[in-house]
């Protein structure tokens, strides 16, 4: 378990071995931030203090929203597809084989990525946070609700990372359906505007979503502590139901690919 | 002492309907510090079984056992006990990390202990220490396979499996790779694959013939020359080659002459004779023993054949 524990460390520090001598990839990552930014600034510019009619639950004005919804958006998404683009990588290269050949689990292999992706999400966040900070001056008020939604939330979208990585070796091409996820998941999470501002039928396709409980329990966190506890139960739930469909899917995925000697290919 | 046994393997690979049958019951032994190779054409089933004895892939009937541990139940195990150079293993590496880089990953996640010295040993081995801090992708073909071959041996394991060490080297390099298993491996039990019959004839204790997934042969190079081949060639360079190996029933190989003899000093004397009397001039005769590559064509023609 140490050992296991160990390994984290040495995958982490490699991937970020790799990712510094890919200098136009990591400038170009870091443009890209910065560029989604402008979006966020834009938006602020347009908005700046005014609280639309849609917003008066959550008793924010639209640029503390849209901070708040693009923090959790950018760092969980990349908490999410990171194991499973990694795993891709790793098999396209033809490294996982060796890897696996150290006798190293992949359940370590896809924390380590997950954390490797942790990393990456957070660096977005500080530039966000920096940014509404000093250039709105918009303070979240977070709580100890606010971060235990967020852990939670950590680990169900590590759940659903390794669901992910579990398809990526069992059905391979699965890299392909992650953009159009990612947009209908960001339509129904209320990450831009509240769902509520939906049509009724479409709202109930957001229950639906588990990033949703994310994104909303931490605004309710931040407004109205006391309703937090319905978001901390289902997304506990989710987090217990993520973790075990997603051990699943990457234990027969691993089979499969054994099975029919597909490690080394994408 | 058996190291390796494995017993009935058979693999198919099913997909869209159909299904190819890549290893059917392969079963063989081996001894400790034996070089054991395989050969076979291509899809013969060399890397599968390789691959297989890995544990990276599950077989579908049979089992083999290693050191032993069981393939099926004893993975961890038996990759703590062995070190594979298979398939195209030049990318099994991280062309974006250092050559010691990739070292010391590798030797960091496989627990070795004392790995700093380790490594150093393997780069001095393997002439590689002035490049260490080259990213790998600046490596040639040949410096890629050394780094690949010490990745293998960093924790000194007791098994190696090689899947074509050699292929795709220049002629130096892959001396300089044969001596030094020779030299330093010699406590180890090998298993080594390669469509270069006379590399397996030169490194390998014992061999194994495999065809479109099946074994044909198994033996001691030796023995099975004497088995399987009890003539000798004769070679001959003469003026006019093509009349020669008519009138003799050779064929002509390299601009020469060849034909198999049981009885050399019989022949010898039929060659001058008709050489004599069709005015061919003789200007080279020499005898050779049957290589392996001999008996491979041999094997794989009458397998084929059936």
């Amino acid at each position: 378990m140490i050992e296991e524990i160990k390994k984290i460390g040495i995958f982490i520090k490699r991937d970020f071995k790799i990712l510094f001598t890919y200098r136009l990839a990591f400038s170009a990552m870091f443009l890209n931030m910065l560029f989604n930014l402008f979006y966020f600034i834009l938006f602020g510019s347009m908005f700046g203090e005014k609280m639309p009619d849609a917003l008066l639950p959550y008793k924010q004005d639209f640029v503390t929203y849209l901070l708040l919804g693009s923090i959790g958006w950018s760092f969980l998404w990349s908490v999410m597809s990171s194991s499973s683009i990694a795993l891709r990588n790793e098999m396209m290269m033809g490294t996982l084989e060796s890897i696996l050949l150290s006798s190293t689990k992949i359940t370590t292999i896809i924390i380590s990525y997950t954390i490797f992706g942790c990393f990456m999400g957070l660096l977005s966040t500080v530039i966000f946070l920096a940014v509404g900070y000093f250039v709105y001056h918009v303070h979240l008020a977070a709580n100890i609700f606010t971060f235990i939604i967020f852990a939670l939330s950590i680990l169900m979208m590590s759940g659903i990372g390794m669901l992910f990585s579990g398809l990526t070796i069992w059905v391979k091409n699965i890299g392909q359906t992650i953009p159009l996820i990612q947009n209908i998941t960001m339509f129904f999470s209320g990450v831009y505007f509240p769902v509520s501002v939906l049509p009724s039928y479409l709202q109930k396709i957001a229950t639906f979503i588990p990033f949703y409980y994310s994104i909303e329990g931490m605004r309710i966190s931040i407004v109205s502590p006391e309703k937090s506890m319905e978001y901390i139960v289902i997304l506990s739930f989710l987090v217990v139901i993520f973790i075990i469909i997603g051990l699943y899917a990457l234990n027969k995925g691993m089979e499969k690919a054994m099975k029919e000697g597909s490690l080394a290919f994408y | 002492m058996k190291v390796i046994q494995a017993r009935n393997l058979t693999k198919i690979y099913r997909g869209r309907g159909r299904s190819l049958k890549a290893i059917d019951r392969i079963s063989f032994e081996i001894k400790k510090g034996e070089i054991f190779g395989i050969v076979g054409p291509t899809g013969a089933g060399k890397t599968t079984t390789i691959k297989i004895l890995s544990t990276l892939i599950i077989p579908d009937e049979g089992n083999a056992i290693i050191d032993g541990y069981d393939i099926l139940n004893d993975r961890d195990k038996i990759r703590k006990r062995i070190g594979v150079v298979a398939g195209e293993f030049t990318r099994a590496l991280y062309w974006r990390l250092t050559g010691r880089g990739n070292l010391e990953f590798f030797a960091k996640i496989r627990g070795v202990k004392d790995y700093e010295n380790r490594i150093n040993y393997l780069l001095d081995l393997f002439n590689l220490k002035e490049y260490e801090n080259e990213l790998l992708m600046k490596y040639s073909t040949g410096m890629k396979h050394k780094i690949a071959l010490a990745v293998a041996l960093l924790n000194d394991p007791p098994i190696l499996f090689l899947d074509e060490p050699l292929t795709g080297i220049d002629p130096v390099t892959s001396y300089e790779i044969k001596e030094l298993i020779k030299k330093e491996f010699r406590d180890k039990t090998i298993i080594w694959t390669s469509h270069n019959l006379y590399e397996i004839e030169e490194m390998c204790h014992r061999v194994l013939i495999l065809n479109r997934g099946r074994k044909v042969l198994e033996g001691k190079v030796d023995e099975l020359k004497n088995k399987y081949w009890n003539y000798k060639k004769i070679i001959i360079e003469c003026s006019d080659p093509s009349l020669l190996a008519d009138e003799i029933g050779g064929e002509i190989v390299n601009e020469r002459v060849e034909i198999k003899a049981e009885n050399v000093g019989e022949m010898l004397n039929e060659i001058v004779e008709i050489a004599r009397e069709k005015k061919i001039e003789l200007q080279g005769i020499s005898t050779a023993k049957p290589s392996l590559e001999d008996i491979f064509m041999m094997v794989i023609k009458n397998d084929r054949g059936n």
